[in-house]
């Protein structure tokens, strides 16, 4: 006992002081690196700090130049961008009028492209700098015997004796059925007649059904199933239909429930209640649309989307909780979503390998990649079928939902 | 004893000190984004590192159309250069009027940049550090970067931070420290969702949105004013780091939205587990590294050139909600009007706002869905919820308080577009007559002075009673 004081006694010296030698480096080398360090941009001085804190070495401005360089104004865009008045101001219009002297403003000559960033991903390739993204891709053997304008909207044309539409020349196409292996559930109501929650005199006046899964009860096949191919095609050039398709609600249903949208097709939304509905839609890469649709509007509001979505949109109507529907929105035209008996037909596609999604709305994702072979001239058939519990929802984790009050 | 209390103190003494030793705000990473499997992970903050560097070191990524601040230079004549004390320059400073090269720098030429770390505008004696080693004669010119490029991202950033960065937070998450005090929360920026804008339902919010909000705060909630702080090039300077902050988030949640859907933690344990996949973790991370190998280019160009079309198209003249009339005098027949078609079947506002106003309708008691869930969520409690997940209350109009703006257009813009992120939808569409409108406007704006015992009121509860009914 005596010995540990004793050692202590002995020891404490040391470590007060070595203490105190941590704490003078700490003042030195610690708190004063704000003011020494030349890489610290103090965050309160308004702009008028030493250090460029802001750099640019993107891809859209030429020449690459590594960070932290000095440099002119920004490169003009590579795109030309429709002029606002508030864009004006990057014009090189100096700010401070500068009396008689010539103003000169320095370009930015081609620095020495010294270490040029690369993409750090271990197996990416260096982003493109300056060019517009070229398709480094190799072309698949599905681009070349591309034809340039498939046969548009399958459906409406050439239907053959068994439904489906006939192929055209040089091109196959995908078909098949998708069942329900097991005993079809059967349809049920969300509510029975008269009992709608929500404006009965109108919504009340069918029983709404239950649309998230349609079985036939007949031949077990699946309605309103989406397949479709997630990109369009390498090499697809052709364009969407023109014509504008029809969204429609009736009472407090939407319909179709499952609506195949073209980019930039036009798709009016209708109503023929004669109360107000909102539609409103939650894409993942266009911007939402909540509007409200007047009472008997059978003129429509367009809607329309700019770009294709990855997954079916979800579109609801937030007076009445229970009204659902689904817009596939893509940049081609191979998908359909089945009918009564499951079936559906893709056709006008080039031959080669392809990859498809079945989407249903209950449990998402029914196949991530199917993989089709479709040679010319016929179609390629595949008969699917998923047990129950595929269509069973989704019973993982669901979201973490943050309730607070918000009070007023 | 006495030693331990000298190595006590000195112990805090020291833990204090290094306490307050280098300090580096960083951008924190969506929730999405950590809930990707780690190698998606490392390749969404790769890009975000790319191409938006860090709150220090920011990086201005010339694709969006956020001002960033172009370079300012101007090219003097030197008047004097004294050799022995070279980093003593005089110029002739005549030629410039605004001659603050505070925070500037001097050009020699392309390789001799020096900075000037003082300066006296009225002889035009600029000192810099080190000194200047090229020889300079009178009459040489020599060009003053008055601003380097990106000074006003810059100033945004360091304004940010000064004003908004305790509620808002560092990457504009909403989730500053002073936010679990408030009452609404603070906006998340990271959706790229403003609520009050002047463009039409579908589209961003403009600039002048975004600076009006900085200019008269939101009535009824903690965002204050900032029309006395942010004078001048401030405002724009800092509605610009807003924008370079929203499009930072949403160009993150895009990519975890592309990469999550395969190769969320999640998803990659079922897919794992789906017997019919029969696939290995390891093939797995082969899959995703050959799609990023493929794929990440085009994919990080577009993503970013649909935010840059989105942000662009919101300043355009066509998507501005404008009214096709002026305002009518909000005389009793316009305002009963506007109430008959409040209560109507073609707005069914009284659904949320209720019949007298109070925010009180029977929307407010139905369970409402999670949006984008697939099977649909319900809501743990009933009540209305915007995007961001948190329940919100239709406003009650006898407040008097209106968040978007009290002007007559605030209003009218509301209606029309709908408020952005929530249930209330854009109305402009199914009433095609702006004096429909206008009439819920003075309808709307009567609400606070309602008196129960005018006759007006009277009568209106008797429009009530009918419509309803």
């Amino acid at each position: 006992m005596y010995d540990v004081q004793n050692r202590l006694r002995r020891f404490s010296p040391m470590s007060a002081l070595s203490g105190l030698a941590v704490a003078a480096v700490c003042l030195v080398g610690g708190c004063n690196s704000n003011e020494s360090g030349d890489h610290h941009v103090a965050l309160s001085d308004f702009g008028t700090g030493q250090d460029t804190g802001v750099s640019f070495a993107r891809r859209d401005a030429e020449p690459p130049k590594a960070r932290k360089v000095t440099i002119a104004k920004p490169q003009p865009k590579e795109k030309a961008a429709p002029k606002t008045p508030a864009r004006s101001r990057t014009t090189p219009a100096p700010l401070r009028p500068v009396a008689k002297v010539t103003p000169k403003p320095v370009r930015s000559k081609p620095k020495q492209p010294a270490e040029e960033k690369k993409v750090a991903v271990q197996t990416a390739k260096p982003a493109p700098k300056e060019a517009p993204p070229q398709p480094t891709k190799p072309a698949s053997d599905t681009q070349v015997a591309l034809a340039d304008k498939p046969e548009s909207t399958p459906d409406k044309e050439k239907k053959k004796a068994g439904g489906r539409p006939k192929l055209a020349e040089g091109t196959g196409g995908f078909a098949g059925t998708i069942k329900y292996d097991g005993t079809p559930p059967a349809p049920k109501d969300i509510y029975a007649l008269g009992q709608a929650p929500k404006d009965p005199a109108v919504c009340g006046a069918i029983a709404i059904p239950n649309q998230s899964l349609i079985v036939n009860q007949k031949n077990n096949g699946v309605k309103n199933v989406f397949v479709y191919l997630r990109k369009k095609p390498k090499g697809y050039k052709g364009k969407g239909p023109k014509d504008s398709i029809v969204f429609d609600q009736k009472f407090c249903v939407f319909f179709p429930r499952n609506l195949i949208v073209h980019t930039n097709q036009t798709v009016l939304v209708k109503n023929e209640d004669p109360i107000v509905h909102n539609t409103h839609t939650y894409p993942a890469s266009n911007p939402g649309f909540n509007s409200a649709i007047g009472a008997s509007d059978r003129k429509g509001v367009p809607l329309t989307y700019r770009r294709a979505e990855r997954y079916p949109v979800k579109v609801v109507c937030d007076l009445h909780s229970w009204m659902m529907a689904h817009h596939l929105v893509l940049d081609h035209p191979f998908c359909a979503s089945t009918d009564e008996n499951g079936e559906f037909a893709i056709a006008g596609l080039p031959p080669g390998k392809y990859s498809f999604i079945v989407w249903q709305e209950t449990p998402g994702l029914l196949e991530r990649k199917l993989s089709v072979t479709v040679k010319a001239g016929a179609y390629t058939e595949k008969a699917l079928s998923y047990s129950p519990d595929k269509f069973a929802e989704f019973k993982g984790p669901r979201p973490k939902v943050l309730t607070v009050s918000t009070g007023r | 004893m006495k030693f331990r209390n000298i190595l006590l103190s000195a112990g805090l003494l020291c833990a204090a000190l290094t306490g307050c030793g280098e300090f580096k705000s960083e951008f924190s990473l969506n929730e999405k984004t950590t809930n990707l499997m780690p190698e998606a992970e490392d390749v969404v903050k790769e890009q975000l590192h790319e191409y938006f560097g860090t709150p220090e070191d920011l990086v201005g990524w010339l694709k969006f159309p956020i001002d960033y601040g172009a370079e300012e230079t101007v090219t003097l004549r030197v008047k004097s250069f004294e050799e022995s004390a070279s980093g003593k320059i005089v110029l002739d400073v005549a030629a410039d009027e605004q001659a603050d090269y505070q925070g500037g720098s001097i050009k020699v030429s392309e390789e001799e940049i020096y900075q000037i770390s003082s300066h006296d505008p009225s002889s035009g004696t600029v000192f810099v550090k080190p000194g200047i080693e090229a020889k300079l004669k009178t009459g040489d010119e020599v060009t003053i970067v008055k601003r380097h490029g990106g000074w006003k991202l810059k100033r945004g950033r360091n304004l940010y931070m000064k004003h908004c960065v305790h509620c808002h937070g560092v990457s504009g998450d909403g989730e500053g420290p002073t936010a679990q005090y408030l009452s609404p929360l603070p906006r998340d920026y990271r959706k790229g969702v403003f609520k009050f804008t002047s463009t039409i339902s579908t589209e961003k919010a403009a600039r002048r949105d975004l600076a009006q909000t900085l200019y008269e705060g939101i009535q009824g909630t903690s965002m204050p004013s900032f029309k006395l702080k942010l004078i001048g090039d401030d405002m724009e300077a800092m509605v610009g780091y807003v924008r370079f902050l929203a499009t930072r988030g949403e160009f993150e949640l895009r990519l975890d939205g592309e990469f999550g859907v395969d190769y969320s933690k999640d998803v990659v344990t079922r897919r794992i587990k789906d017997e019919d996949e029969k696939i290995t973790r390891q093939e797995i991370i082969e899959e995703f590294r050959s799609m990023i190998e493929s794929d990440l280019p085009d994919l990080v160009d577009s993503t970013a050139t649909i935010l840059a079309e989105d942000w662009e198209r919101a300043e355009s003249p066509d998507v501005m909600v404008v009214p096709k009339k002026p305002r009518p005098e909000p005389t009793p027949e316009s305002i009963a009007r506007g109430r008959a078609l409040y209560l109507s079947k073609d707005t069914k506002c009284a659904d949320c706002h209720g019949v007298t106003g109070y925010g009180d309708g029977k929307q407010t008691e139905e369970y409402a869905q999670m949006p984008g869930t697939t099977p649909p969520i319900t809501y743990a409690k009933p009540g209305l919820y915007d995007d961001w997940g948190h329940p919100i209350k239709p406003r009650n109009l006898h407040s008097g308080m209106y968040r978007g703006g009290r002007r007559p257009i605030d209003i009218f813009r509301r209606i029309s577009a709908g408020i952005k992120g929530t249930p209330m939808p854009g109305f402009g569409t199914s009433l095609n007559d702006d004096g429909k409108i206008w009439d819920l406007v003075n309808y709307v704006m009567s609400v606070p002075y309602e008196n129960n015992s005018s006759e007006i009121k009277h009568a209106e509860k008797e429009v009530a009673e009918h419509t309803v009914k």
